[in-house]
């Protein structure tokens, strides 16, 4: 009676282990869903980019996927035509560069789709993103008045070659990390599609040159559109000196005195010892 | 020399039997699976390690680490019981220079095998700039390592004179060869007077050297800032754990010999007792230090620390930092408080477990620091957030681990274990001091 018992409970436990399994796998088999991103970069005077990002929702995290070979194309009226293929790096994202809107057709509204398709493979199903945009320009340059520096910059819709009023624009400087802004958290080109924003005085920057940038971000009609600057109004970074003095951090011919007095010491000292006690063994040997 | 020639068959130079054989012939295969390993990794370079842009330092550092404390204490040891003149040393002394010999030769040979491009090495020395305590550790440790040569080779003269006579008739080519590297002792006042001041000289050199050699190791960290390392405790906290590490090793060593040497007359509880206590001191002592460490930034941390010792207390380090605090010094005291836990079995099992655990604090005090940059780790894959060695690091890392007991093995296979002349010396005296009393 007791083996018969033993028995049930491990067939009990073996059917709930292979039952517990066997949904996994199943699930395991299941591809997930790839999302896709895409963002319309346009730098005023350089190359235009499409920036795309694969990321998928697995266990409730978002994780990025990296390795997904994306085809880009733009499109006209439903049709598609190929530009090439990019794939996405370690986190999950690529980017697609072309050198000017003149590769692309708009359609008879003058709106521009650029769009990335994934083919899918073993982990992740198909997916395409699209993007569509006008094309703006935006004019920025430097004007100084009464020894102040300001930045005037207008904005313009390139097919319409009209100018475009109430959209939010920014005014920022280039740091290493992220741009510093100067312009007033929302402000918006007035109806002329123009903002003038003042550089303030003693921002740093390499001989007091500022890489100043005018951007259009991610507007729905335009996308992203930035207009670059150099500006000769920051303060000059002073080169920290010490470098060539006796330091810590110079350079080895710049050697603090005093380690190179207590270094040199305890080699010598050492070594010198050394050279000593083989002394004492030859005069061993020779005795 | 008849008067050593009991000494001699006791402590002298043996064959290996076929346990020793098997031993070797281990030794060496695991040493050409970690040539094997290493030649795989200067042929692709070190991208076959785990070592990324955030852990630039792993288990070869954590290495390198274990083998100079390890080596430090050997020849430390030694030279405190020499100037101290206390006499319980003579059995284990002239383990404790193999040892220091064995491990100084493997750290030289660690942190080569970690730099990606050893055909640079000469770079180290041309283009040196001393204000660096890497410089200071490329001119100590070739120093340290000539220093715990000659510390294990000027008390061995005396003692190869007399294995040069015991082995004239029946193996004349080793009589040969001991009889070179005897420099002709014959025992003369001369030879006797160079001979005491030379040890006298190397034995302050020794714990001077020692000293700077741990300070400079503890350095190449603190001065880096990195939370876990920017610590003015550092170097005191090297040296007390590195007492550890290295006694750890030696009780282990002096057990394994004192057994297949069959020394138990030589190597008597009572040594083992006194290596206990020695033992029990370091641990506190490291104890000590170790609350030093980390509880008081406990309280004052700032939050890049705090989070570093939150992964240590509680976080993805905590299994192994509690369990080589608990095991590999909390254990140790109340073990070895007990006269009962300083018998030689019981401090053979604590010795072993005291080095395993001594390893690992340093995988510790290395590898979650680097996971913990000044800035946020951004835009690299997930592995790079992560480190646990990779098997080219664990076959190479055990090859050098297997380097050094080869080169004790070695080592105890042909020199005598115990210094034979000091040891009839002083047995001598006992006898004379006996008389006299009587």
């Amino acid at each position: 009676m007791s083996r018969t018992r033993t028995y049930t409970l491990i067939g009990l436990c073996a059917a709930l282990l292979v039952g517990s399994v066997l949904p996994a796998r199943a699930q395991d088999g299941e591809k997930e869903r790839l999302r896709l991103s895409a963002t319309y970069i346009k730098m005023m005077g350089g190359p235009l980019y499409l920036d795309l990002a694969a990321s998928a929702r697995i266990e409730r995290t978002t994780v990025e996927v990296p390795g997904a070979e994306l085809e880009v194309y733009y499109e006209i009226d439903g049709e598609e035509f190929p530009l090439g293929t990019v794939t996405t790096d370690h986190s999950g994202k690529a980017r697609f560069e072309m050198a000017g809107l003149e590769a692309i057709r708009p359609d008879s509204t003058g709106l521009f789709t650029l769009g990335a398709s994934f083919a899918g493979n073993d982990s992740y199903r198909g997916a395409s993103r699209s993007v569509s945009f006008r094309n703006a320009d935006i004019r920025a340059e430097l004007v100084q008045q009464d020894s102040l520096a300001f930045v005037q910059a207008t904005l313009t819709d390139a097919a319409a070659d009209s100018l475009i009023a109430d959209a939010l624009i920014k005014v920022q400087v280039v740091r290493m990390f992220r741009p510093l802004r100067i312009s007033e958290e929302f402000l918006a080109t007035d109806d002329a599609g123009s903002i003038e924003v003042e550089v303030p005085a003693g921002i740093p920057g390499p001989d007091g040159m500022l890489q100043l940038q005018v951007a259009v971000e991610d507007n729905d009609d335009y996308g992203t559109v930035i207009a670059s600057l150099e500006a000769p109004v920051g303060t000059a970074i002073e080169q920290d000196t010490t470098f060539f003095e006796r330091t810590l951090w110079a350079p080895r011919d710049r050697t603090p005195l005093f380690i190179l007095f207590f270094t040199g010491l305890l080699i010598l000292g050492s070594w010198g010892l050394i050279v000593y006690l083989v002394r004492n063994l030859i005069k061993i040997a020779k005795n | 020399m008849n008067r050593y020639d009991a000494l001699v068959r006791d402590l002298g130079p043996k064959k290996f039997g076929t346990t020793g054989k098997l031993w070797v012939g281990f030794l060496l295969l695991l040493i050409a699976a970690g040539i094997w390993a290493y030649i795989d990794q200067l042929r692709q370079g070190q991208v076959v390690t785990n070592m990324r842009d955030y852990a630039l330092w792993g288990i070869y550092i954590s290495n390198f680490v274990f083998f100079v404390a390890t080596s430090f204490v050997g020849a430390v040891t030694v030279a405190i019981l020499r100037l101290t003149n206390n006499r319980w040393r003579t059995p284990f002394v002239r383990i404790a220079e193999i040892i220091a010999v064995a491990c100084i030769v493997m750290a030289g040979i660690t942190i080569m095998i970690d730099m990606a491009r050893p055909d640079r090495l000469m770079n180290l020395f041309v283009h040196a700039r001393l204000q660096s305590p890497i410089t200071w550790d490329v001119i100590i440790i070739p120093t340290f390592m000539v220093v715990s040569i000659l510390l294990l080779y000027f008390p061995l003269l005396p003692d190869l004179a007399v294995l040069k006579e015991h082995f004239a008739e029946s193996s004349p080519r080793l009589s040969r060869i001991y009889g070179r590297l005897s420099m002709k002792w014959k025992g003369s006042e001369v030879q006797r007077k160079l001979h005491a001041r030379s040890i006298q000289i190397l034995a302050v050199m020794a714990i001077i050297l020692g000293l700077v050699l741990q300070t400079i190791d503890a350095w190449l960290f603190s001065t880096t800032y990195r939370v876990g390392w920017d610590s003015s405790n550092f170097a005191p906290y090297f040296i007390s754990g590195a007492f550890v590490a290295g006694v750890g090793a030696l009780v282990s060593v002096i057990y394994i010999v004192r057994r297949t040497k069959k020394l138990q007359a030589y190597i008597t509880d009572y040594h083992f007792d006194k290596l206990g206590k020695f033992l029990v001191l370091a641990c506190l002592t490291y104890l000590y230090f170790n609350i030093n460490e980390y509880v008081v930034p406990l309280f004052t941390s700032k939050k890049a620390e705090s989070v570093h010792l939150e992964t240590l207390l509680t976080g993805d380090y905590a299994v192994p930092f509690w369990l080589v605090t608990i095991l590999g010094l909390v254990v140790p005291i109340i073990v070895l408080l007990f006269r009962q836990g300083r018998k030689p079995l019981p401090m053979f099992i604590i010795g072993v477990i005291v080095v395993i655990c001594s390893w690992w604090k340093r995988y510790i005090i290395v590898t979650p620091t680097l996971l913990h940059p000044f800035l946020p780790i951004q835009g690299v894959p997930e592995s790079w957030r992560h480190y646990f060695p990779s098997w080219h690091e664990w076959i190479i890392t055990s090859a050098t681990l297997a380097g050094a007991l080869l080169i004790i093995t070695l080592l105890l296979r042909y020199l005598p274990a115990i210094p034979i002349v000091r040891l009839a010396e002083e047995r001598r005296e006992q006898v004379t001091s006996k008389t006299a009393t009587a």
